[in-house]
């Protein structure tokens, strides 16, 4: 039986319980170890989890309702036995080994487990929630403020300056450069409430992995210092309040105003930064009046450097205009000239026209001549310098193409290498995790095969037991056999003498005494057989008996008789202590 | 955990010598968890020299590294997983180690100011209520009971100073409105256990 409990407490550990090294049978489990080992053996089987509590709860009621509640989960998996709360309050070693080994027959095995491990995100999300408010909630309430002040979860859009490929803004990629490279604040200083930073940094990734476009610059930066100031009661939030109204018109008015070349938010930035000095410094009714003066003069300046603009802008053109026309006049006169030299010459030559003919024709020959023969040499050059060149440019499309083939050899090298690290990692940490498991895995556990060796021996064992009991058997009915033979015999041998004495009774007087002595003897001894008989009735029935009161005596009957009375008692005053808090109340 | 293609732009250049040199990828790894924890100190004046060349690319980075930071330590990342993480954007050892240096030393403290962002919604701590009975009206004759309530909410005033202000807040309703408040109340608590897994 050591084995057997060996195994079970070893399951046991493995579904979670706590059980001390020193406990190596089930002897020596106490009442709180069983239902520990039984609740958490069911929350493994049964789903969903019944949610009973490991521990005895104090009362006396609590815990026989927790006793029965385990023995109606353990009947309704279909355990055949007798079970009652009895079973699991008061344990004998017997059942209670046998409602464990069925209990860890029921346990899901680890080829089961596998199998619901690829979900997606939200589920291993979920079950995350699910676990951490679950643990939340089995910890008493607390209250858990403490004197360290708490960041509200308030974001404010942030700018990183970074353009995706493809992304479009409203200004050219160049005039996003020159504004990111002298405009653009760092993340942390473009926060309005310096402690929201670490909320809109995670509001900013999340909005980037989702795919949210960023809020546009203005309101939405306004409800979260709203909050904020809202949320903060101190001296500065009146501050703040006055600076954020002025922020608002000055944001609406700059909708306006907005021109669209320029990037939005330099300007706003600039503009707010001076408007914020001055207003600190006044209260706000003077400030919102000058502030108004200030931006109608700020208007009209604007509306002046508008309208200066658009009167350089035409005046260039017209410029350009005039530069083309004055490029136009001088090339029609260089061709005139031209035209002019050339009939200067023909007048010239015109008097002396036949001599000036045939020398001209004599030139001209020689020219075509020359042409000739110069085209001849230029193909001579030319043939093997276009071979040249085209072996060259063979060359380079080869390597070319070796090059782009190394390139991407590389590149699958390197994701590869990545794809092989990443393995070796996770290997690595299965290792260290499996290398744990093992140390954990306790070293007095006998391996398997020192088990099946046990088990054959049992079964040799069994097996030699069996032929044993056949002999037996096959003994017992040699001798029932001859049993039967002998009193066969007896029967008749008694019939033959009772006969013969008999017949001759009835003369002779001794023969007659010698017939009631035989008849005598007759019932006589079978009264004896009779007896011996009972005899062996009667000692089977004592060695059943005997056997009986060795269960009973296993069962402790008078110590759990013994507990069951004090718990008994218990309940009672329990019982009475409500009726009389009943009865006040 | 996931970062944003733009926070992964930036962490590419982070990672990239031609862009970001060693001395200054040292700088800023070093001040920017300090700028998280808001001890920045004469950090500014550091990140200020930084911008003297490439000043977008230092600003994208320096975006991207806190973002990084702040990630990281929101999940709890050990030092094995943040390094995988990291590797994935081209960093050369060198500075993976200075990276992931820096983070294991700091993660404390960053999860410390995690740990402070909270809702800001006062949570009910107390209970107390008063029955009326009103038997009769000039209004109506009907009698009806009426309950008072107060709920005694407990908020926290803003991070600077730190102190625990209690709300009371008072009113009254009839027998229907009060069961169908608890009767709220109850769904709550229901959902929170059918989260939780417990039903």
């Amino acid at each position: 039986m050591e084995e057997v409990d060996k195994i079970i407490i070893h399951s046991l550990k493995d579904v979670g319980c706590d059980i001390d090294e020193e406990v190596k049978s089930l002897q020596q489990f106490t009442t709180e170890m069983v239902v520990e080992a039984a609740v958490k053996c069911l929350d493994v089987i049964v789903t969903p989890k019944l949610g009973l509590p490991t521990s005895l709860p104090q009362s006396m009621s609590a815990r026989f309702r927790l006793g029965t509640t385990i023995a109606e989960a353990c009947l309704e998996l279909g355990y055949n036995g007798e079970m009652g709360y009895q079973t699991f309050l008061y344990p004998s070693e017997a059942e209670l080994r046998k409602i464990f080994v069925f209990l860890i027959e029921k346990l899901p095995k680890e080829s089961d487990k596998g199998s619901s491990q690829d979900d997606d995100g939200v589920l291993t999300l979920r079950q995350k929630i699910g676990e951490s408010l679950k643990s939340s909630l089995a910890r008493p309430w607390v209250r858990s403020r403490s004197a360290v002040g708490f960041i509200p979860f308030l974001a404010e859009p942030l700018e990183t300056g970074i353009s995706l490929p493809g992304q479009k803004r409203d200004c050219t990629p160049q005039e996003w450069r020159d504004y990111c490279v002298n405009e653009l604040p760092f993340v942390h200083d473009q926060l309005h409430v310096a402690e929201l930073l670490v909320p809109s940094l995670l509001a900013e990734n999340v909005g980037g992995v989702v795919g949210v476009a960023p809020n546009p610059a203005g309101t939405p930066t306004l409800t979260a210092s709203a909050c904020w100031s809202q949320a903060s009661a101190n001296h500065r939030a009146a501050d703040k309040m006055s600076w954020l109204a002025v922020r608002e018109k000055l944001v609406h008015s700059n909708e306006n105003l907005r021109i669209k070349s320029e990037p939005p938010k330099s300007d706003q930035t600039q503009k707010t930064a001076d408007d914020n000095n001055a207003d600190v410094e006044s209260d706000a009714k003077s400030e919102e009046q000058r502030m108004e003066e200030e931006r109608i003069a700020i208007e009209q300046l604007r509306e002046k450097i508008d309208e200066l603009k658009t009167l350089s802008k035409t005046l260039n053109v017209k410029l350009v205009n005039v530069e083309k026309e004055t490029e136009k006049e001088a090339e029609v006169a260089r061709a005139r000239k031209r035209e002019t030299e050339i009939r200067q010459k023909t007048v010239d030559l015109l008097p002396n026209s036949d001599a000036n003919l045939a020398k001209l024709e004599g030139l001209l020959q020689a020219a075509v001549q020359r042409m000739l023969s110069l085209a001849e040499k230029w193909e001579q050059h030319r043939a093997p310098l276009i071979e040249n060149y085209r072996e060259a440019r063979k060359r380079i499309a080869n390597r070319n193409t070796e090059s782009v083939r190394q390139q991407e050899t590389t590149r699958e090298m390197r994701e590869k290498l990545r794809e092989l690290s990443d393995q070796l990692r996770t290997k690595e940490t299965f290792q260290t995790r499996l290398q744990e498991d093992i140390e954990k895995l306790p070293k007095d556990i006998v391996t398997r095969p020192a088990y099946t060796r046990r088990i054959m021996e049992i079964i040799g064992n069994i097996r030699k037991q069996k032929e044993d009991i056949d002999k037996i058997v096959r003994d017992t009915k040699q001798l029932q056999k001859d049993i039967n033979n002998e009193s066969g015999k007896l029967e008749r041998s008694f019939t033959v003498a009772d006969d013969l004495i008999f017949r001759d009774a009835k003369r002779d007087e001794t023969s007659k005494n010698a017939y009631i002595m035989l008849a005598k003897l007759h019932s006589e001894f079978g009264e004896l057989v009779a007896m011996v008989e009972e005899n062996g009735a009667i000692v089977r029935e004592i060695r059943d008996l005997e056997e009986q009161i060795e269960t009973e005596m296993d069962k402790n009957v008078a110590a759990n008789l013994k507990r069951i009375t004090a718990d008994l008692q218990q309940m009672r005053q329990e019982s009475a202590s409500l009726a009389s808090q009943n009865k006040k109340s | 955990m996931k970062l944003s293609p733009k926070v992964g732009i930036g962490l590419k250049r982070l990672g990239n010598q031609n862009l970001i040199s060693s001395d200054s990828f040292k700088v800023l790894v070093d001040i920017s968890p300090d700028f998280i924890l808001k001890n920045r100190g004469s950090h500014n004046a550091d990140l200020k020299q930084l911008c003297t060349s490439k000043s977008d690319i230092v600003k994208e980075c320096f975006a991207a590294l806190l973002i990084l930071l702040v990630e990281s330590a929101s999940h709890d990342l050990d030092e094995k997983s943040f390094r995988s993480v990291v590797e994935s954007y081209n960093f050369n050892p060198e500075r993976l180690r200075l990276l992931t240096d820096v983070y294991e030393k700091r993660k404390g403290d960053l999860r410390s100011v995690l740990f402070r962002l909270q809702h800001s919604i006062p949570q009910i701590i107390d209970v107390s209520w008063r029955l009326d009975f009103c038997i009769k009206s000039s209004s109506c004759s009907d009698s009806f009971p009426i309950f008072f309530i107060q709920l005694v909410g407990e908020a926290a005033t803003d991070n600077t100073s730190g102190g625990i202000i209690l709300k009371k807040y008072n009113f009254l309703c009839t027998l229907e409105e009060l069961e169908e408040l608890v009767s709220a109340l109850k769904d709550a608590t229901r959902h929170i256990e059918y989260l939780a897994g417990i039903k």
